[in-house]
This record gives C-alpha cells, structure tokens and sequence, in this order.
C-alpha cells in the first residue's frame, strides 16, 4: 500500500534538518510535476513528502551581484512574468516558452527539472550554455556548484542525500545572443527528442565565443566544447554553419528509443545547432 | 427539396454543452454507491505464455479484500467465437474468447483475475500478493510471418482469421489498357482511442436480483454478454448507459460490464472498476495496424482502367471485430471511384500483439490513406491536375461499385473537393529550409451497419396530456448528440418547442432497443425510428382532429401545440376550425386512442455472406467528402507544420449543424492524428506507448482553425434525407496531410504516421538518388 508522509517545513532550517536526517527518504514536492506522476505509476511507494512549494527562503527572482538568481521553489510560469528575467535575461523567457505546456509551467520548477538528472529536462542546456551554478544547502552549509559539474550520470547529480537545492544562479551575461530549439514529437507538450541551446558572442558574423549544450543525446544533457572551439574564430556563412556543426555528431552518444532512433537523433542535433546559429546571427527568415 | 424545417439543421444549443463545459455531467466513473466495493483487474505481463501456477490465497487473506476471482470462479469462462468474416476459404476458426484467462496467455495485459476491496489501496495491494508463475511460448508478432505454414499458432491450427476477395471484370486487360500504372506498399498505425474518459462503471444487485451495470457503454446490449457468462436469463442482467466521455469504438466492445457484473454477483455489494489510462493503454484493443499493397492503372485521358489491392491487418490475441473491419476495407479499397477492372485479396491475421477491434473509420480510412496517395501519384504521372484527375473517375449516383452495388444516393465528390480546397484561401510562401505543400484527400465511408446483420432501431414516442412529449430510445448518448438529435426530430415532426420533448436513452430495460451507437448508425437508425413513432402520434393527432372537425387529416397541419388546417387551406371560415393540441389529446384520451407509438426502423436486409468473395451489396449507402491540407515542411528537421485545413462533406441533411461541424472538426483532428503523430508501439508484444506522454495525440497547438463546408443533398437513407458523418469525418484526413507534404518536399510518405523522423529519412533517401 502507498504510504507517505506530508511535512511542511516553516524555514529553511527545517526543511535541511528533515532532509538531513531522512536522507533520499525526504522526497521535495514543489510542484509535484514530477513526484505525482511517480507516485501513481506506482514507482514511488513510500516516503516523506517534504513541501517546499511556498518556503519564503526558496522564493524570490533578483538580480545580485551581476547574476540573476533563482529561488529553487519559483515556478517556471512566475520566472517568465519576472520583470528582471525580461530585462536583464529574455533568453531565459523566450526559451521557457516550449517548456512543457501552461498547466506545467504553472507548478514546475527549474530546480525540480533539473534535479532528476534526467537528459531531456528542457532547462539543462539552457543553463548549461548560461553557465549558471547550482546552490546547494545542507545543515553544514552552503556551496555553488558549477553547472558543468552538476550532472554526473543519468538520474544522478551532484546534490547530496542531505542537501537541497535553494538557488539557481545565473550570470547575467554582458554580451551576446542565445537561442533554444526543441524537436518534439508535436508542437504541444512533448518529450524533447532532442534540444539544442546557443550562446553566441559574435562581432558581425565572426565568432567571438560560443557556448552549445544538447539535450536528450547522451547519458548526460551535455556541453559540445570540440564543436565550441571549432566555431571560436570563424567568419560565420549559411554553408559553413552547416559544416561545422557536423562536428557535434562526435561529441554526442544518442540512443534509439521510442520517440527516435539514434542515427537521426545525431543527424538532427547538427541541424538544429545549425539553425540555432542562424538564429543567433539573425539569419533565419 | 426546399421544404424549410423550423428546427432541423439550425444550430441547435444542446442538451449537455454548458454542463460538459462546466463539468457537471455525471460521468460513469462519477457513480458511488453505499458500501461500494472497489475492483482492479490483475493482468499478463507475458505475450504468449502457459500460466503454471496462479495463487491468490495472500491476496484473498489481505485485511479489506472481500473478492478475489480467477478463470475457475467464472460460471462460463469461455465462448467459441465463429464469427461471420470466417469463409468458406478460412473455414471454421473456433477461437475461444476467455472471460479471464485460463490457461494460457496470448498478449501482455490480458486479464486473469479480479480484485475487488474496501477501498483502491487494498485492491492495488492485493494485485501485488498474487502469486503467478508462467511458461513461455512461441510467439508471433509479425502478420506478414503469421500467415505462413510454420509459424506459431495463437488459436486453432489457421492464424489467418478472415478472407475477403473482390473481383470485377479482368484485372489483366485493364492493367493492359493502362497508359500508367502506380504500384506501392503502403502501412498504417495501430491507433488508440485515447479518449478522455476511461472504461468505468458501478454494478449492483437490486431487490428482485437484477445485476444492474451502470457504465460508458457504446452498446448496451451486452447485457446478453454479461447474462451468458453469469448464466443468467438475459431478462435479470441491465445495462444502463451513461452519456459517454469519448468512446471511438474504444466502448464498443466488453470493457468494464462482465467484470462487474461478476464480481457484484460473487461479492452480494456494489462495485466500482474504472481502468487506469495505463490500462487502458496496454490491455484494450487498438486500430489494426495494416499493410497495404497498391496497383492502379489509368489511361493517358486520366480514366482508371483497373485496380488491384492486397490487404493484411493484424488482428492481434483474439478475435474481436478484424474480419467486419476487413470487410468494409475490402468494400471501401477502391476509394469512390468508378474503376472497371478491381481485384481485392484481403487478410485478418492472428499475432501475439494486443488485439484490435473497432476504431473510428473501421477499415475504411487505412484504404483511404492508400488508394488516395495512389491517385496523387497517377495524377503527377498524367501531369494532370489531381482534383481534374479524380473528376473523371468520381462514383456518382447510379454508379455500380467493384461489388456489384449501386450508388443510389447523391455523391457530390466534385463540389466537396473544389470547396475544400477553396476553403484553404491563398497559399503560404515558405522559405529556404521551410516548404510549403497543399494536397487533398475524397473518401466514402458506409453508415449503418452491414446489411446481412438485419438492423433494427426501436422509439417509442407518446404526448402528454399537455401535449409535451416524451420520446425513449436505447440509444446511447456517445457525445455526438445522439439524444438531441432525437428531439430535434420529434420536435420537428410533432410542431412542438425543443425544451417541450425530453428524451430517455439508453437502459435495456427501459428504453426500447435502438442497437449500439457505432458504425455512424446512429442517426440514420434511432433517428428513422424516433421520426417514424413521431409521424405514427401525428397520425393519431391529426386523425382525431380530422374528426372533431370533419375536414381530411391530410388538410390538417399540426404546429405550435395547434392543429390547423393547411395555410392554402386557410380561410376566416376555416380559422374558427383550428384546434388546440391539448383539446385534441383530451379526446383522443376519452376514446381510449393515446397518441404514443413503438415504431421499428428496418435497414435494407440482404442474404448473409456465404463465401470469401463479396459479389453483393454490403452497405446501405455511403456518405462522400473530401478533405484539404496546407503544410509547411522543416527540410532539415523533418517536422510538419499544419498551416491551413478544410473538410468538406454532402451529410444529406443536417440536423444539428453544431454536432456536424463538431463531428467534422473532431473527425479531421483524429484522422490527423493518424496520419502525423499516432502511433501504439509495441516491441515483440510489450507495448512501449501506454501514457499519454508517451502516445501523443494532437493538441491545439498541433492544429489550425479546421474550416468546415457542409453539403446537404438530402439524399441519405436517415431522417429527413440525412447520411451519417461520424466516421466518414475522419477517413481523408491522413491521405490529405501526406499529399500536402509530397507536394511541399517532393517526397511520399507510405507508412503513417508522417513522423519528423520518417519524413527526415524519405528526404535524406531523395538527397542520395
């Protein structure tokens, strides 16, 4: 039988004391989006529901410091309305709206969507190309991990059993341009296949820095840094966007499963570079 | 023809919209009874497999489980199912279908026993603490390799379930009187219903021993099924129906009744079982997934000289509705053309996959997405213009079909193709990696059930003492508006309001029978009976009229609860003889003569099918259509975009315009589903798509404004000249969108669904020619 308990802690102390002392046993409900869904397919049967869905300490979006900071408990729904992410990173709005559909984005997290260690989560590449950190908690302090250090294996990250993630923390950057793309199996509400993200710092069309991640064609949601370094430098072209990124086909260990087969996935992810650089330069029709 | 109805064919605000929309309707699943137990189905997680060893003694100990049930508690487990689509070639097949499985397993989810409890947590617990050991066995998932000699045999010694031929005139001197001929392969999808309300519903026993089974039934009249597995007169077994949350053909077959009726008979309390979406998924059947093979020839005028179809379906497990879905696609193969020359070979073939059945469009749309690409092709072959092509070889009335049947109503295919292409309006540009393509799909699709299986639909129609009226039908309510439709009709008939007729539906024992609401029979059944009882009551009206004031019946006019005489009939003398409707049903009930009647509608009856090969007529009639497709094309990724889309169909006559436009739109949705995106995947028998997140279906995101174009010929066998639109609304739509995207990237697509992937892989094969 289903047996679960429900705690709602007051502060952030009580939400570290509990989740230090029940360990993976202390299951976060923020939006549930996720947790749910394990509860009645049946795959989780027992723990303790920890609600942190309105912990004032996991609340609030601002700029400090030059980063733009997310409180792990802000919905995806409320960081797209935020006036500062539409200032200071409209990127991080416009690329959250192919972010599962209304209903979810009204109750899922960042946090949550990362947290699982799972390669599709649509937020990943993102942060990834953003170079965000990840602030950890625990009852003996606080520390940020590097996005680039967050995801260790699939469904596995850096998060400790006793730790909380409290904070997403993005750098705001000073320059540049960036672009999402997602290929679902249909327009609304659907599994990526595969996605891209680009963070591009161009003069003209010659390649300053690049930053690319991908989703949903490894173990890992993943930094392309061979095809970064191939793009460094570059005076930018329809055709040798194209070229250029084949690269990333090296970079990335797809599988077949039900939504595609590998050889597309790999096919498809340099087609989609390819576009988000055009993009990115302005490019696309 | 312009006889103008005060209510029939407006747009007629329904019974159940605003509380649909506000979430007041009592669904199926919304039933509770007092002391209700709850029931959960234990199911194979093998494809084909001895059961060994089955122990349900833990579960059956477990604190608050009142009945655990497997294949030995059933009175009569099995049936022999001889279905008709068995022939003379196939010969006798004996599949048994099993209440629960016995033995042996023939597809993963296949039920073996019932749980039933004090509350769902136990019952889900209790399917935990059932013991099962299995045995493996062959296995066959492949119909194409299931119909050979060696390969493992799922029941009987035949895998092949049903046969069905064509032949009309000579196939080899029509091929040879061809300037150009198309041949292709072609495969469709194993779709799901995916409606939103999942299989449900609540038994129980009332006080003179009837197991009453309230649930979203498409056909009430399993309460048979349910009686001859309990063993029980038919007479002591009721169905009452629900209004439905989507059925599809997905309620048309057992779902929840024979469960519930079993375990609200073993247990002595009421029951509730509703299937979870993932239940729903892997242990219900799908759409049969066919395969498809195409000759057509044409001479160089753009005239079809002939056509020959090879045809597979797979069947699945058991055998539920395979060989009459392979009829109507062996009937329907040729699409509504006039071909000379037509040879169809068309097999049903058992597998260990889940089983398949009845899925809106019921054969009639797999051939569609077949026969209409291969018209798109002959027409580029001809250089012709496909809509100019299609108009040389249309069916039109007075037509003979490839079995010998002749079109007795309008078609009307010429008006419906131009206007939904027209409906598109002016076309998209596109860009470099983005092509824009439009294309069109005509289809026919039978309403009304087989002819050989005799149908009848029953009304009964009575006024009220204050000249109301009420009408009682067994007909379910299945979304379409099949109640409304019935009050329309009465209404219409009887010169009443429509708030002045209320209809009761669908109970066995309350309601007269008016059989299941499938095969788009709906209207063009119930609604027939439901006119004819109508017309009956305004016979007894205007009969007692005629007499109270000695003018012919035939010069009275019965409207606004007033009989009149007829308008040319009118006259200051004459004003002084109208009636009151209430008057009149006042003496009608002082002579004893109470204006109600039981009406029975008969569809045409032909002899049943004695051989494999279909020489006869099988369908009263067939309704017409076409459907069109804008699509913008992502060349680099392979991923379509509906731009625009148009349905046009000749539905006769409408008689809610609302429901029809519904019906359209919904139709042209699913269809398009079917044809980019549906797909139910299974891997050697273990299904991989059973959650919606999964199985994706379109979302309003996936799909534009659907413009609608309704063409009333009233030529239909239904009420006031209407043809059915349920199915037929759905059948053009795949071979529409696959036409469209041919035409923007200059690729075919022969396997739908059209997926990113697939398209990717036809325009990276062009690339390398």
């Amino acid at each position: 039988m289903k047996n679960f308990k429900y705690f709602r802690p007051k502060n952030l102390d009580e939400l570290l004391a509990i989740k230090n002392e029940l360990k993976e046993e202390a299951r976060l409900l923020a939006g549930g989006s996720n947790l749910l869904v394990y509860i009645k397919e049946g795959s989780l049967k027992s723990g303790t529901l920890v609600d942190i869905g309105s912990l004032a300490a996991l609340k609030g979006i601002r700029e400090k410091d030059g980063y733009l900071e997310i409180g792990a408990a802000e919905t995806i729904i409320d960081i797209m309305a935020s006036p500062v992410v539409s200032e200071k990173l409209p990127f991080l709005r416009e690329s959250l709206r192919v972010f599962a559909n209304p209903l979810i984005r009204n109750i899922s997290t960042v946090a949550g969507n990362i947290a699982e260690g799972s390669p599709i989560a649509d937020t990943a590449p993102l942060l990834l190309v953003l170079n965000s950190e990840v602030v950890a908690a625990s009852i003996t302090g606080r520390r940020n991990i590097p996005i680039d250090d967050f995801f260790i294996s699939l469904g596995k990250t850096e998060i400790k059993a006793n730790e909380v993630i409290i904070t997403i923390r993005i750098p705001i950057p000073e320059t540049g341009r960036g672009k999402f793309v997602k290929l679902g199996l249909r327009k609304g509400t659907s599994c990526s296949v595969v996605s891209v993200a680009v963070w591009l710092i161009a003069n003209g069309r010659g390649v300053e820095d690049i930053r690319i991640a991908l989703g949903g064609v490894a173990p890992l949601p993943l930094r392309a840094v061979k095809t970064e370094a191939l793009f460094r430098g570059k005076i930018l072209n329809e055709h040798n966007i194209g070229e250029l990124a084949l690269e990333v086909t090296n970079e990335i260990t797809p599988i077949t499963d039900v939504r595609g087969g590998a050889a597309y996935r790999s096919e498809v992810s340099a087609a989609l570079l390819s576009k988000a650089v055009r993009e990115c330069l302005g490019m696309e029709e | 023809m312009s006889e103008q109805y005060r209510i029939i064919g407006k747009r007629i605000g329904g019974l159940d919209e605003k509380d649909k929309v506000l979430g007041n309707v009592i669904f199926a699943e919304d039933y509770t009874l007092p002391g209700m137990l709850h029931a959960r189905v234990f199911r194979s997680t093998r494809a084909s497999a001895l059961i060994k060893r089955l122990d349900l003694t833990r579960a059956k100990a477990l604190d608050g489980v009142v009945c655990v049930l497997s294949a030995e508690d059933v009175p009569n487990n099995e049936s022999v199912k001889n279905v008709v689509g068995q022939t003379t070639e196939v010969g006798l097949l004996e599949a048994t279908n099993q209440v629960l499985a016995r033995d042996r397993v023939r597809f993963y989810g296949e039920a073996i026993a019932l749980v039933a409890a004090e509350n769902l947590d136990i019952a889900e617990e209790a399917l935990e603490l059932i013991e099962i050991e299995y045995e493996d066995l062959p296995a066959i998932f492949d119909p194409l390799e299931a119909r050979k000699p060696g390969a493992p045999k799922i029941h009987g010694d035949n895998n092949i379930i049903s046969a069905w031929k064509i032949r009309k005139g000579d196939i080899e001197k029509g091929f040879a009187q061809a300037d150009v001929i198309v041949e292709k392969s072609y495969r469709t999808p194993r779709q799901e219903h995916a409606h939103i309300e999942p299989e449900s519903g609540v038994s129980w026993i009332d006080d003179m021993g009837v197991v009453n089974i309230r649930y979203a039934a498409q056909v009430i009249e399993h309460y048979r099924d349910v009686a001859a597995v309990l063993g029980l007169p038919d007479s002591r077994v009721r169905v009452i129906g629900t209004i439905i949350g989507g059925g599809f053909g997905g309620k048309e077959d057992i779902t929840v009744e024979i469960f519930l009726g079993l375990l609200a008979w073993k247990s002595g309390r009421p029951v509730k079982l509703t299937y979870t979406r993932e239940e729903m998924g892997f242990a219900r059947h799908k759409r049969p997934p066919y395969y498809l093979h195409y000759k057509t020839g044409a001479t160089k005028d753009g005239k079809l000289t002939a056509m020959e179809a090879k045809l597979v379906s797979d069947a699945g497990a058991y055998v539920y509705l395979s060989p009459w879905i392979l009829i109507y696609s062996t009937v329907h193969a040729t699409g509504p053309y006039f071909i000379p020359n037509v040879k169809v070979d068309a097999n049903s073939v058992l597998t260990n996959n889940i089983m398949t059945s009845a899925f809106r469009g019921f054969g009639g749309m797999e051939v569609a997405f077949a026969y209409e690409s291969q018209m798109d092709e002959l027409a580029r072959k001809l250089t012709m213009d496909p809509l100019e092509f299609r108009k040389k070889n249309f069916l039109k009335k007075g037509d003979e079909t490839a079995n010998f049947q002749t079109i007795t109503s309008e078609a009307l295919l010429p008006e419906a193709a131009s206007k939904a292409l027209a409906a598109l309006g002016g076309k998209g540009k596109g860009s470099k990696h983005k092509k824009v393509g439009r294309g069109f799909a005509c289809s026919w699709q039978s309403y009304g059930r087989m002819t050989y299986l005799h149908d009848t639909s029953n009304a009964w129609v009575n006024l009220e003492m204050d000249g109301s009226s009420v009408v009682r039908s067994g007909i379910p309510d299945l979304g379409g508006g099949q109640r409304e439709s019935l009050r329309a009709i009465v209404a219409e008939i009887l010169g009443l309001k429509l708030d002045e007729v209320h209809v009761i539906s669908t109970d066995s024992q309350v309601t007269p029978p008016a059989g299941t609401v499938t095969a788009t029979r709906a209207l063009y059944m119930s609604g027939n009976a439901a006119r004819l009882a109508a017309e009956n009551v305004r016979k007894i009206i205007l009969d007692q009229a005629s007499a109270m004031v000695g003018v012919a019946p035939e010069k009275l006019k019965l409207k606004s609860k007033q009989v009149y005489l007829a308008e040319n009939q009118a006259g200051p003398e004459n004003q002084a003889k109208k009636l009151s409707l209430v008057e009149v049903i006042k003496s009608c009930a002082a002579q004893g003569k109470i204006p109600q009647s039981l009406a029975t509608f008969k569809a045409p009856f032909t002899e049943p099918i004695t051989t494999d090969l279909i020489r006869d007529p099988v369908f009263a009639d067939f309704t017409f259509g076409a459907q069109a497709a804008e699509v913008e094309v992502d060349t680099e990724t392979g991923e379509v975009k509906l731009l625009k889309y148009s349905t046009a169909y000749d539905i006769g006559q409408a008689i809610n315009l609302n429901r029809v436009e519904g019906q359209m739109e919904g139709g042209a949705a699913q269809g398009i589903g079917f044809g980019l995106m549906e797909d139910y995947i299974e891997e050697e028998g273990i299904p991989l798509t059973w959650n919606l997140h999964e199985y994706l279906v379109p979302t309003s995101k996936d799909l534009p404004d659907i413009e609608t174009v309704v063409l009333e010929s009233r030529s239909g066998k239904g009420p006031f000249g209407a043809k059915g639109i349920g199915e037929p609304a759905i059948t053009a739509a795949a071979p529409a969108v696959i036409n469209a995207i041919r035409d923007a990237i200059g690729v075919r697509i022969y396997h739908v669904p059209a997926t990113a992937e697939r398209i990717f892989r036809a325009l990276k094969g062009k690339r390398e020619k």
